[in-house]
C-alpha cells in the first residue's frame, strides 16, 4: 500500500488485534467440544465397513442390554427425507436406511452415560450386509453398464455443465499457436483441527437447540429441518467458536441427526465429538478432477481462445458439486484475462468414496491450475515474457467477460507490476541458482458468488443508553477475523473504539444468520448490512444531534466519541450525553438495523454460464520461489510474494494471514497431500499420522502488497478477497518447480518419487 | 478400579480418583474442567493437546493420568497472570498469529516450554519447538514471528 492510499479513516483499514484474539489466547474461547449441559449423555456413530453395500438387517438387542446405554437409534428412526443443496440433487439422508454409498456412512448411533460405554456398545450392533461392486473411479462411474450408485437414478452424473461464448473454432483458427494438456489432481482432506462436534437438546415439547460446530449455521438449519421434517421456528441453532472450517461445516452431518435423533428418545442433551479418525477417513474432501485444456493465442500472446472439459469425482453425495462445476468455468478459466471465444463441458460424478463439496477456495484453486500452467507453458514455448502476457491480457476496470460478468474495478495490471518489482522480475534470468525456480500465477477471487436461495445479509446495532455498542451480525468467526472486521466497521461509523463494540454468538433464535461463510463474502455482504445497520443508528441520533447543535442533520459527525456539524467542529457534544439524551429526555431507544441482498445481480444461469455472479471481483498475483533437492526430489517452497487488489483491506494483518494460510494449505495439495484408497474404497489414512499436512518447517517467508482501488460497490471499499491466494499458489508452485527442473508435472501431487523419477531419466 | 492421583495445575493440587486408562487431557478438560486445552486428534499428531509438564511440553493425550501423579502441570489458562497477559501471548496478538484459534493453546504451551528454556533461541529452535503442533489455518509464519519477538525483547 502506498502512503497516498490512506485515507482518514479511525480504525477501518488498520492492522488492528483481533477482537476474539484474548479469548483464544488464553483458553478461554468456547468452542463446541467444550460445552455440556445438565445431564449430557455421549454419542457414537457406528460406521460401515463397506464402500458400498446393501443393509440387509440391523439388530442393537445385545448394544441395549449393555449396563449405560440410553438408547440406539438407526436410520429408520428419521422421517426419510432427503436433504441437499439445490432441489434436483437432493440425495442425502441423516443416516443410511438400505445402502451405504462410502466407507464410513453412518448406519447407527449409541448414546451412553460416558463416551467409552458409547464405544463398547458399537461392537455390540450386529449389522448384515450384502456386499456391492464400488464405483471407484470416473471411468468406473461413467463407463457403458456402470453400476448405479443412486437407485433413485439412472446414471452416475450427479450434475452436468455445458457453456459456449463466441465461437471457439473460428477463435483456434485465428489463433497463432494453441496447446492442449491434460492435467489431473488429487482429492484432499481439509484437515481442520477442530474434528466435528455437537451438542443437541430436544425438550419436552420438541423444541431442538443444537449447538456445533458449524462454519455456516444457516445451512446446517436448513438442511436439518428438512430432513427432520420441522419448521425452521422448531430448531434453535446457535454457533460457538470454529476451529475451522475450510468449507467442511457447512452442512447437517450424521452426528447432528443422530445426537438430536438420540436426545428425543432419551430426553436428554446429547453430545457427540468424532475422532479424526473418522473425519479422515469419511468427511468431506476435495473433487479429484481431470482436467483437458486447449489454449489459442496469437504470438505475441493475446489469448484469443479457450476450451476445457473437465470431470469431477465426487463421492457419494452431490453436496454443492453442481456449484462447483459452473464455478470452475466463471471464476476459475473465464478471469482474470480477456478471451472472446470460450467453451466448457463438465460433469460431476458420485462414487462410492466420501463426498466432496467445496474446500478452501473452491473449484478456483483446480481450474487456475490448469489454466496458469498450460498459460505459462505456452508462454515459454512463445519466448515471451511471463509478466509481460499476463499483463498484455489482464482485464481492465468497467470491462465485462465473454459471459456477461462485469468487473467494476480491477488492479490485476498494477499488481503483476508490483509483483514484477518485488521479486526483481527484470534481473532474475542472470543470476538463476541451479535448482531453484520461480513461478507466477493469477486469480481472480468472488466477492460471495450470488447462486440462489436465501443469500441476503443482515444485521442490528444497538445503542445502550450509556454508550456502549451491541453489533449483531450473522459472521460466523472461523478465524477469517469477521469478528474483528464487521467491528471495525460499525466502529468507524459510529466513532467509537472497536472495543467497545461487543458481539454475540450466531443464533438463529434471539440474532441473525448470514446465508453462510463461503464464497469470501462476509466482509463485503455482513459488512454492507452492518455498516448500514450502523449508519440507521446514527441517523436516527443525528435526528435528535442536529437541534442541539442547532446544525443541520446531514452535517452530523461521528467521530472520536463525540458527535459535532462538519461545519462547526469546534462545538461538540459528548457520544454519551447524546445518547442520555435519546434515551432519558426523548425516550426514544437506539437500534439500528441493515441489510444487503445484492438484488442487482442478475442471476448467473446455471446451464448456461452466462450472467453475473457477484457485484465485486477482487485480484491476486503471486510469485512462490522453490527449490528442489535432486537427491531426494523434495521441493521446499522458499518465499511467497503475494500483490492484490482487494479493494480496500479492512484489516490487512488479518487479511495477510489468512492468505499466507491460504498459501501453506495449498501447498500441501500442491507436493504431498493426497487421499488414498485401496481397491474397495477403504481409505488407507485415517490420521494425521498417515495424512501429512504442512507443518512450521513447509510454510514459507510471505511479502504481500496492496493495490487500493476503493472498489465503489464494497463496504469501505473492500472488496471478497480470503481465499484469493488458494487460487493461485497451486499453479505458481507448479509452475516453480518447471522453472527449477526444466519439467512440467501435470498431475498432482508433485511428489518428490515424480520428480526423482525425471531427474533420474535425465542424468 | 479408580486410582488415587494427586496433580498440580496452575498451581492448584487437586487430589482425585481416577481410572487408570484416562489420560491426562481427559482429566485436564473434563474432570478439572480446564477445556482450553484442546483435543485435535487424541493421538499425539496434533500437539493441540499440549501442556508443559514439569517444565517439558508434552501432549496430554499421550500421557495416562495416573503417570503424572505428583507432578507440576501448566494449562493455557495459568499462562497469563491474574488478567495480565505473558509476553508470549501479547506477541500473538501483536503478530496476528492466531486465526481459528483451536492450535493456538498448544502452540503457547509448546513455544513457553522454549523460552521458560532458552532466553535467546534461534529461529531454527523455535520451529523445531513447535514442529509437533499443527496449524491448518497455516499461521505458521507469524507464529514463528511471535515467538522470535519475545526473545528479541527479553
Ligand atoms: S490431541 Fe494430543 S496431539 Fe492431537
Ligand atoms: S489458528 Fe486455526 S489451526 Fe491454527
Amino acid at each position: 500500500m502506498n502512503k497516498s492510499d490512506l485515507k482518514d479513516y479511525a480504525v477501518v483499514g488498520k492492522p488492528i488485534r483481533r477482537v476474539d484474539g484474548p479469548a483464544k489466547v488464553t483458553g478461554k474461547a468456547t468452542y463446541a467440544g467444550d460445552l455440556l449441559l445438565p445431564g449430557t449423555l455421549h454419542g457414537k456413530i457406528l460406521r460401515s465397513p463397506y464402500a458400498h453395500a446393501r443393509i440387509l438387517n440391523i439388530d442393537y438387542s445385545r448394544a441395549m442390554k449393555l449396563h449405560g446405554v440410553r438408547a440406539v437409534v438407526t436410520g429408520r428412526d428419521f422421517p426419510g427425507v432427503r436433504y441437499g443443496f439445490m432441489p434436483q440433487t437432493r440425495d442425502q439422508l441423516p443416516m443410511a436406511t438400505d445402502k451405504v454409498k462410502h466407507y464410513g456412512e453412518a448406519v447407527a448411533a449409541v448414546a451412553a452415560i460416558d463416551e467409552d460405554i458409547a464405544e463398547e456398545a458399537l461392537d455390540l450392533i450386529d449389522v448384515e450386509y450384502e456386499e456391492l461392486t464400488p464405483v471407484l473411479t470416473i471411468d468406473d462411474a461413467m463407463k457403458e453398464g456402470a453400476v448405479i450408485i443412486h437407485d433413485h437414478m439412472d446414471t452416475n452424473i450427479a450434475a452436468s455443465s455445458k457453456m459456449h461464448f463466441g465461437d471457439v473454432e473460428k477463435g483456434f483458427k485465428e489463433s497463432d499457436y494453441i496447446r492442449e494438456e491434460k492435467f489431473t489432481t488429487q482429492r484432499v482432506s481439509i484437515g481442520f483441527i477442530e474434528p466435528h462436534a455437537v451438542i443437541v437438546n430436544v425438550d419436552n415439547s420438541g423444541n431442538v437447540l443444537i449447538q456445533g460446530s458449524k462454519q455456516s449455521p444457516y445451512i446446517t438449519w436448513r438442511h436439518f429441518c428438512r430432513a427432520m421434517d420441522l419448521p425452521l421456528g422448531k430448531v434453535r441453532i446457535i454457533n460457538p467458536y470454529v476451529g475451522g472450517g475450510f468449507s467442511g461445516k457447512h452442512e447437517a452431518l450424521d452426528l447432528d441427526f443422530a445426537a438430536a435423533a438420540l436426545s428425543k428418545k432419551t430426553g436428554f442433551p446429547v453430545k457427540i465429538v468424532l475422532s479424526q479418525d473418522e473425519v479422515i477417513a469419511a468427511f468431506k474432501q476435495r473433487h479429484a478432477k481431470h482436467v483437458e485444456i486447449k489454449i489459442g493465442m496469437k504470438k505475441d500472446g493475446t489469448l484469443v481462445a479457450c476450451e476445457c472439459k473437465m470431470i469431477a469425482e465426487g463421492g457419494a453425495y452431490a453436496s454443492v458439486g453442481p456449484f462447483n462445476i459452473v464455478i470452475f468455468a466463471t471464476s476459475g478459466l473465464l478471469l482474470p484475462y480477456r478471451m472472446s471465444h470460450f467453451k466448457y463441458e463438465a460433469h460431476r460424478v458420485y462414487t462410492n468414496k466420501p463426498w466432496c463439496g467445496s474446500v478452501r477456495g473452491q473449484s478456483i484453486p483446480i481450474a487456475r491450475f490448469a489454466f496458469e500452467s498450460l498459460f505459462n507453458m505456452m508462454i515459454d514455448d512463445l519466448g515471451l515474457d511471463q509478466l509481460e502476457v499476463r499483463k498484455k491480457n489482464s482485464i481492465l476496470s468497467g470491462e465485462s467477460t465473454i459471459n456477461k460478468m462485469t468487473v467494476g474495478t480491477a488492479g490485476m495490471v498494477e499488481a503483476i507490476e508490483k509483483l514484477g518489482e518485488m521479486i526483481g522480475w527484470d534481473g532474475r534470468k542472470k543470476k538463476k541458482a541451479p535448482y531453484r525456480g520461480i513461478g507466477i500465477a493469477c486469480s481472480p477471487q468472488v466477492s460471495g458468488a450470488r447462486m440462489g436461495g436465501h443469500f441476503g445479509s443482515s444485521a442490528v446495532v444497538k445503542v445502550d443508553e450509556d454508550g456502549g455498542v451491541c453489533l449483531i451480525h450473522g459472521g460466523t468467526e472461523i478465524g477469517q477475523g469477521c469478528d474483528t472486521v464487521l467491528a471495525q466497521m460499525a466502529a468507524e461509523v459510529i466513532g467509537v473504539p472497536v472495543e467497545e463494540i461487543r458481539q454475540m454468538e450466531e443464533d438463529s433464535d434471539v440474532a441473525v444468520l448470514e446465508a453462510g461463510m463461503f464464497s469470501s463474502r462476509c466482509t463485503f455482504w455482513a459488512g454492507h448490512a452492518v455498516k448500514r445497520a450502523a449508519e440507521d443508528a446514527c441517523q436516527q441520533l443525528a435526528e435528535i444531534a442536529a437541534p442541539l447543535l442547532e446544525a443541520s442533520k446531514d452535517d452530523i459527525v461521528f467521530k472520536n466519541k463525540t458527535v459535532f456539524s462538519r461545519k462547526n467542529p469546534g462545538r461538540a457534544i459528548a457520544f454519551i450525553d447524546l445518547v442520555r439524551n435519546a434515551y432519558y429526555t426523548k425516550g426514544q431507544p437506539i437500534y439500528g438495523r441493515g441489510s444487503y441482498s445484492a438484488s442487482n445481480i442478475p442471476m448467473p444461469d446455471l446451464k448456461t454460464g452466462e450472467g453475473d455472479v457477484t457485484n465485486a471481483w477482487a485480484f491476486f498475483a503471486q510469485a512462490v520461489e522453490v527449490e528442489v533437492d535432486p537427491e531426494t526430489g523434495r521441493v521446499k517452497v522458499l518465499k511467497s510474494v503475494c500483490t492484490r487488489d482487494v479493494g480496500r483491506p479492512i484489516n490487512p494483518m488479518l487479511l495477510d494471514a489468512q492468505l499466507e494460510g491460504g498459501t501453506v494449505f495449498t501447498s500441501g495439495q500442491a507436493l504431498y497431500e493426497e487421499c488414498c484408497f485401496d481397491e474397495k474404497g477403504r481409505p488407507l489414512q485415517n490420521s494425521f499420522l498417515d495424512y501429512k499436512m504442512p507443518t512450521v518447517m513447509e510454510a514459507p517467508e510471505n511479502e504481500h502488497f496492496d493495490i487500493i482501488t476503493d472498489d465503489p460497490n464494497g463496504p469501505f471499499g473492500a472488496k471478497g478477497a480470503g481465499e484469493g491466494s488458494n487460487g493461485t499458489t497451486l499453479a505458481a508452485i507448479a509452475n516453480a518447480v518447471e522453472d527449477a527442473i526444466g519439467v512440467r508435472i501435470k498431475d498432482l501431487p508433485i511428489t518428490p518419487e515424480k520428480i526423482l523419477a525425471i531427474l533420474k531419466q535425465r542424468r | 478400579m479408580k486410582r488415587p492421583v494427586e496433580l498440580t495445575v496452575n498451581g492448584v493440587l487437586y487430589k482425585l480418583e481416577i481410572e487408570p486408562r484416562r489420560t491426562l487431557l481427559e482429566v485436564i478438560r473434563e474432570i478439572i474442567g480446564l477445556t482450553g486445552t484442546k483435543r485435535g486428534c487424541d493421538r499425539g499428531n496434533c500437539g493441540s493437546c499440549t501442556v508443559i509438564m514439569d517444565q517439558k511440553p508434552i501432549a496430554s493425550c499421550l500421557v495416562l493420568a495416573v503417570e503424572a501423579h505428583g507432578k507440576n502441570i501448566t494449562t493455557i489458562e495459568g499462562v497469563a497472570d491474574h488478567g495480565h497477559l505473558h509476553p508470549l501471548q501479547e506477541a500473538f496478538l501483536e503478530h496476528g498469529a492466531i486465526q481459528c484459534g483451536f492450535c493456538t493453546p498448544g502452540m503457547v504451551m509448546s513455544a513457553k516450554a522454549l523460552i521458560d528454556n532458552n532466553q535467546a533461541p534461534l529461529e531454527s529452535e523455535i520451529k523445531e519447538a513447535i514442529s509437533g503442533n499443527l496449524c491448518r489455518c497455516g499461521g505458521y509464519a507469524r507464529i514463528v514471528k511471535a515467538i522470535a519477538s519475545v526473545k528479541a525483547k527479553s
